[in-house]
């Protein structure tokens, strides 16, 4: 190598390391503008992506955590699961129950300046029923009206005591837009994130960050913090939501200083409790349930339904399912326990994790089933937990004498195979838990194929009860006549780990919801 | 070699013809579609059927092969379902992150490869050949993933040197771009080591028992420029033909690292575009990533007789 060459290369090389050295010097989430002594920026890690942030479009989790922090709803829930005013400030309901007419807070702003009225909340409330299968159920032709600037209404053809609850679910939520953004949508989402919430966005870096940035004419209302509703300070200034898929990298970020709050899986949990000034919190995730396909085949057949019931072993398939005792809770009923308006165990004596095998074949033998393979359709997506169900099932049915098949598909497959009720028996999984009965997916009709007329009236009954004690009775109906008849399967609740620094302040995870909206970083 | 070169041009366009076709049957052979994933679990059958229609999801294979083909010659690949950006653009933006990846793993890749695999030529058997060996067996043995995790535990959780994920743009700093890139490179390029390494070495082995080594050594040239200079340089044919197979290598088989690293490239793009069915930028990244294929080796084989004189290409491509 010649003189010149030489010098060259040296030139690159010193140049390299000082580019390295000048990158290590630059710092992490920290910075002025939040409350002094507080950091600026929450940056919090999110475990899979979406490619849209409208809520009403997508049926998915990850636009409702970073949603709820960018638009609002009528009313929210509280820790209760108790809709409260939000962006309605009261309601009332006509003498017949059908006529439900709110009142809109004024001097409401969206992030693009303009203030809030009825056409912009008419607009979106209806466009949300158009996209929104529920919603859709509870409506039907009924559509939201302005009656004045600041009132709508709704008038629908039966009393439904859910519309609340309906208007308040954080999945695929009733967000209010202002009426141009829902005018220019498109079938796959708006094009413009705007909401009146106490974070706008400032930038959508698909498949990296969503960075939100404290709207500053943002007026909420002045109640307690609950749950999604109440008092919203955002004391951060910045909110940098960060896509990072890979578990084991989001959880090195987070021993790394990048992150202050983690999900933390079984593998990770004994690090996470050694790592000083951190505290691991256990938060309620989802419910486990069995779904059969009840348009054809075995799935039809009502004994051989209470013979997979009879072979359950809740114990055993929640331990399978989520790796760890401490990570489930028994539970009979559609609802959580915390629920009181709907809780129940009714029907489920003798019927939930009996686990009995004798008892399982015998009404196995009584179902006629003649040894035909029975496929249970499964996904290793979702960090496998479907799967991991479906496998302890499998083998909890295999125990019985049932002849099993696990179809193992990536999900968009799954869900255009489960649509398609061609191939499938059995599906089992984890579901997110709603407020109400009438929301469950997997009693749709659609879900299952159950063509059951008795079924759709008992969680019609549901949706209409009003008061405390109509919901309970109608609870209990319907809880009974799913466990004699089984077209699903409670199996049981499932928590989360998470980690969070001690440093943190005001976060709130609510069944599973990030809420930042309160929450600072002491630096 | 005009006539190579057209030749080999021809030859390219029938693959990519090909390849165009076969991209595009897998993927409407795939089931499930961007309707059933935008509507998700709660939508009935005749919803999923109304906004397959509204996406164009119903038309034939074939009209909308040949829309797309029309669009991707006038060098359009469509427009992303789920992003609503043209696919080009996506596709270019989400190169540079790998490409970049790529180039440095490659780099480092050759810069370890090289001096061991001559040194271990030029001694057969000694330590340079015993760490090479080393090298090359833990190169194979170790999994990418396996290997980026435990890189990030020892240099960015323990050590703190570097960020455990994350990319940064250029233009934020040259610093902190390679600072980001440094850890997902090494564990790319580590596995390339032992293929470039004992590809050198092998080739390295046979020129210097060739005779016009034992003439340059008559001449009274010097044992290192021997080394460096004439072996070295007679051996390349083999080595830059296994590392344009390893860059391409690098390209498509950047998925795995790319997700470790939290990196929004090409590899991680194709993963998130397969699960949403995002049909138009599958198409496009597959398309892009197997035009890179072809380009790379069509530019091989016209760098084959600038390295070595004694080849001569005619229009079949024989030497």
């Amino acid at each position: 190598m010649n003189t010149k060459k030489k010098t060259l290369f040296g030139a690159l090389a010193i140049a390299l390391t000082g580019a390295l050295l000048a990158g290590c010097s630059a710092t992490g989430s920290s910075g002025s503008g939040g409350e002094a002594g507080y950091a600026d920026t929450i940056h919090y890690p999110i475990n899979a992506t979406t490619a849209s942030l409208d809520p009403q479009v997508s049926p998915g989790g990850v636009p409702a955590y970073i949603g709820s922090h960018i638009f609002e709803t009528l009313v929210a829930q509280d820790e209760t699961l108790t809709p409260q005013p939000a962006l309605a400030e009261s309601w009332t309901l006509s003498d017949d129950q059908l006529s439900w007419t709110f009142s809109l807070r004024q001097g409401v702003r969206f992030h693009n300046g303009e203030e809030m009225h009825a056409d912009d909340v008419a607009a979106s409330l209806n466009r949300w029923k158009s996209l929104t299968g529920r919603a859709k159920q509870l409506l039907g032709a009924s559509e939201f009206e302005v009656v004045d600037e600041y009132t709508v209404r709704v008038t629908l053809a039966t009393p439904r005591g859910d519309l609340l609850a309906q208007l308040a679910n954080p999945l695929q939520f009733a967000a209010i837009m202002p009426a141009e953004v829902i005018a220019s949508a498109t079938p796959a989402g708006v094009t413009e994130y705007i909401g009146t919430g106490p974070y706008r966005v400032d930038a959508f870096n698909v498949d990296q960050n969503v960075q939100l940035s404290r709207f500053d004419d943002y007026t909420g209302v002045d109640t307690e913090p609950s749950g999604f509703s109440g008092r919203k300070e955002a004391p951060t200034e910045h909110i940098s939501f960060d896509f990072v898929l890979d578990n084991s990298t989001r959880f090195s970020s987070f021993l790394s200083g990048d992150f202050d709050i983690v999900d933390v899986s079984t593998d990770n949990l004994a690090t996470a409790k050694a790592e000083a000034g951190v505290q691991v919190e256990r938060r309620l995730g989802n419910s486990y349930a069995v779904v059969f396909n009840m348009k054809q085949g075995i799935g039809k057949n009502e004994a051989f339904r209470q013979a997979v019931a009879l072979a359950i072993n809740a114990d055993d398939y929640l331990t399978a399912s989520v790796s760890d005792p401490e990570l489930y809770r028994l539970n009979p009923s559609y609802a959580w326990t915390e629920n009181t308006a709907w809780w129940t165990d009714a029907g489920s004596k003798g019927r939930y994790n009996v686990g009995d095998a004798a008892q399982a074949k015998t009404k196995l033998k009584e179902s006629g089933y003649a040894g035909e393979t029975v496929h249970l359709l499964t996904t290793q997506d979702y960090a496998g937990t479907h799967y991991r169900a479906s496998v302890i099932l499998q083998s909890q049915l295999e125990a019985i004498g049932v002849k099993t098949q696990l179809d193992v598909l990536d999900y968009p497959s799954l869900l255009q195979k489960r649509n398609s009720f061609q191939g499938w028996e059995i599906y089992t999984g984890a579901f997110i838990v709603p407020s109400t009965p009438s929301q469950l997916i997997y009693l749709a009709a659609s879900y299952g194929g159950n063509d059951d007329p008795k079924l759709a009236r008992l969680v019609t009954a549901t949706a209409e009860a009003v008061s405390a004690e109509q919901q309970q009775a109608a609870s209990v109906a319907l809880e009974e006549y799913l466990w004699e008849h089984v077209p699903t399967i409670n199996v049981g609740d499932t928590y989360t780990y998470q980690a969070v620094r001690d440093t943190v302040q005001g976060f709130v995870n609510f069944n599973g919801y990030p809420i930042l909206w309160n929450a600072k970083i002491a630096k | 070699m005009l006539k190579y070169t057209l030749a080999r041009v021809l030859a390219l366009l029938q693959v990519v013809i090909v390849m165009s076709i076969v991209i595009f049957a897998l993927i409407y052979a795939m089931p499930g579609d961007p309707a059933t994933v935008i509507l998700g679990d709660t939508a009935t059958a005749e919803e999923v059927e109304q906004l397959r229609g509204s996406l164009g999801l119903d038309r034939s294979p074939v009209l909308a092969y040949l829309d797309w083909a029309g669009g991707a010659l006038r060098g359009d690949l469509g427009e992303s379902i789920f992003l609503r950006q043209p696919v080009l653009q996506i596709v270019g933006e989400r190169l540079i992150p790998t490409v970049s990846i790529a180039i440095l793993a490659l780099l480092i890749s050759v810069i370890i490869a090289i001096p061991l695999a001559v040194g271990a030529a030029r001694k057969r058997g000694g330590v340079i050949d015993s760490t090479l060996s080393a090298v090359a067996m833990l190169g194979v043995a170790i999994p990418g993933f396996l290997l980026a995790l435990i890189l990030v535990r020892v240099f960015a959780v323990q050590l703190g040197w570097l960020p455990v994920a994350g990319y940064k743009d250029p233009s934020e700093g040259i610093g902190q771009f390679l600072r980001y890139l440094v850890l997902p490179a090494v564990a790319l390029g580590v596995v390339q080591v032992s293929v470039i390494g004992r590809i050198t070495r092998s080739a390295m082995v046979t020129t210097l028992s060739a005779a016009f080594i034992d003439v340059v050594r008559a001449k009274g040239v010097s044992p290192r420029r021997v080394l460096w200079g004439h072996a070295l340089r007679g051996s390349l044919v083999p080595v830059i033909t296994v590392a344009a197979g390893s860059f391409g290598t690098l390209l498509a088989g950047a998925a795995v690292v790319e997700t470790i690293f939290n990196i929004p490239g090409i590899g991680q793009l194709i993963v998130t575009s397969i699960t949403r069915r995002d049909y138009p930028v599958i198409q496009g990244v597959v398309l892009m990533v197997a035009l890179i294929f072809v380009v790379l080796n069509f530019i091989v084989d016209l760098l084959y007789p600038l390295l070595d004189p004694r080849i001569r290409l005619n229009s079949g491509g024989a030497r």
